[in-house]
């Protein structure tokens, strides 16, 4: 029979299995909020100048929150061998790397050499930038926005070579991320190769963490509580159609185990469906995540300059 | 010495001996464990706003180290005033048992059966929204 005494026991029994099952789970999601937020930078350890490019540090404020962030200008180099800064591609490293990694740098060299200015900079809470909060896109797309702004009215170095009249941008992964959510809202940015990029936040972190992860919603809610992030609007793939009729080159590493392929083909079909798109896609085979430029090398320079040279219409 | 009652095994459709008053009052006294809880939780949620306006956003890591000690402290806090008030509650519904107030034990228990659920309400629906 149900006795009072059973009934007191199962409870006392209940209220310690809920007491830690909440303890537990504000533990652990507190605990990835933060970390998801926060990682030492990596420092910059080269600059342009190990690639034998000449080039001048800058500084500049993101749009909105004005935080400062650090990059450097490298001007293109035409083939009379005068430099130029008439087409200027922000460079956007992806997450938890910065403008100094072999692949930017390389890849800033490539286009340097093809006549493309390159504004390559730190996103916050990178490399030199300001220590902020890593948010997924989220607050990341001001960082590109603050670079077009620096670009269109800011003081720039070589002041004798003007202005850029045209400016494209190149993002890798988290970068191609702010890259999309920043042309979604500004129209000076031409042109767009974007990289790696996830459709959205949430699905990223469901791959990441695997499906069913029951601390993804507990971590969203404490990344919102402590630094106003919302994952949940970290969504490329319902801004991505507002970019046509601009040209955009989706890439994507057929092997990329970060970042699935599926990522690409939703962004690229709803890109697609815009009236007057210009949306391309490149699969490449045997790459993993970011790994396209290195597998290609100038097969993957000549058809990113091709999308610049097709949205600059130059 | 107290006679020891043996309402311990009484069925739980027993009627009651005792006084029947202050029902409401029981079942209040039994939820202190959740109201303190909840307390805590917007004292922490007031203090992460309050620093979040304080600190310039350019200073992240001063306000990363005080997040994550408001945090703790906090979480330290709910842990000790959960259990300090669960075993408060569960003294009292014992004395009530030996003195055979079934009435003020059922709502007691039902109280806590409140807190135990209401408590680990947040945590089954996250498990239930991350598999949607």
């Amino acid at each position: 029979m149900f006795t009072v005494s059973r009934a007191h026991r199962i409870i006392v029994i209940l209220l310690y299995i809920s007491g830690v099952m909440l303890v537990v789970y504000a533990s652990i999601s507190i605990g990835l909020a933060m970390i998801l937020a926060y990682r030492p930078p990596m420092p910059v350890t080269q600059t342009p100048s190990s690639q034998g490019l000449s080039y001048r540090d800058v500084a500049f404020p993101s749009r909105e929150d004005h935080l400062l962030l650090r990059g450097w200008f490298i001007p293109g180099t035409l083939p009379n061998g005068h430099l130029t800064v008439d087409r200027t591609i922000i460079v956007v490293h992806g997450m938890h790397a910065n403008r100094a990694t072999n692949l930017v740098l390389s890849l800033s060299k490539a286009l340097a050499h093809r006549g493309f200015a390159v504004l390559a900079f730190d996103m916050r809470g990178h490399g030199q930038s300001t220590p902020a909060p890593l948010s997924g896109g989220y607050f990341e797309q001001r960082d590109v926005l603050g670079a077009v702004d620096y670009l269109r009215s800011g003081q720039l170095p070589y002041p004798e070579l003007g202005r850029p009249r045209f400016i494209g941008g190149w993002g890798l992964s988290l970068g191609a991320v702010a890259l999309v959510l920043a042309a979604a809202q500004e129209p000076a940015i031409k042109a767009l190769v974007l990289d790696s990029a996830y459709s959205s936040m949430g699905s990223l972190m469901k791959h990441a963490f695997g499906y069913g992860f029951p601390f993804i919603p507990g971590t969203t809610v404490i990344g919102h509580m402590l630094y106003g992030i919302d994952y949940d609007i970290v969504r490329p793939v319902d801004v991505v159609a507002k970019i046509a009729p601009r040209p955009i080159l989706f890439i994507q590493g057929a092997n990329d185990d970060i970042v699935l392929p599926s990522n690409m083909t939703e962004l690229a079909t709803v890109a697609s469906a815009a009236p007057d798109a210009r949306v391309q896609t490149w699969l490449v085979p045997n790459a993993g995540h970011i790994q396209a430029y290195t597998k290609m090398g100038n097969i993957y320079v000549d058809r990113t300059t091709a999308v610049f040279t097709m949205g600059f219409g130059t | 010495m107290k006679p020891e009652t043996s309402n311990v095994g009484a069925p739980i459709t027993c009627t009651d001996q005792g006084d029947n008053s202050g029902v409401w009052f029981i079942l209040l006294q039994g939820l202190t464990p959740l109201a303190l809880l909840a307390i805590i939780g917007l004292a922490i949620l007031a203090l992460i706003m309050l620093i979040r306006f304080l600190i310039d956003p350019t200073r992240f890591l001063v306000e990363q180290l005080i997040f994550a000690i408001v945090l703790i402290a906090g979480l330290a806090l709910a842990i000790i005033s959960y259990i300090l008030t669960v075993k408060r509650v569960l003294r009292q519904i014992d004395t009530w048992l030996q003195d055979g107030h079934t009435t003020k034990v059922m709502v007691g228990l039902v109280a806590l059966a409140l807190v135990a659920i209401i408590t680990a309400f947040p945590v089954i629906l996250a498990l239930l929204f991350s598999l949607v």
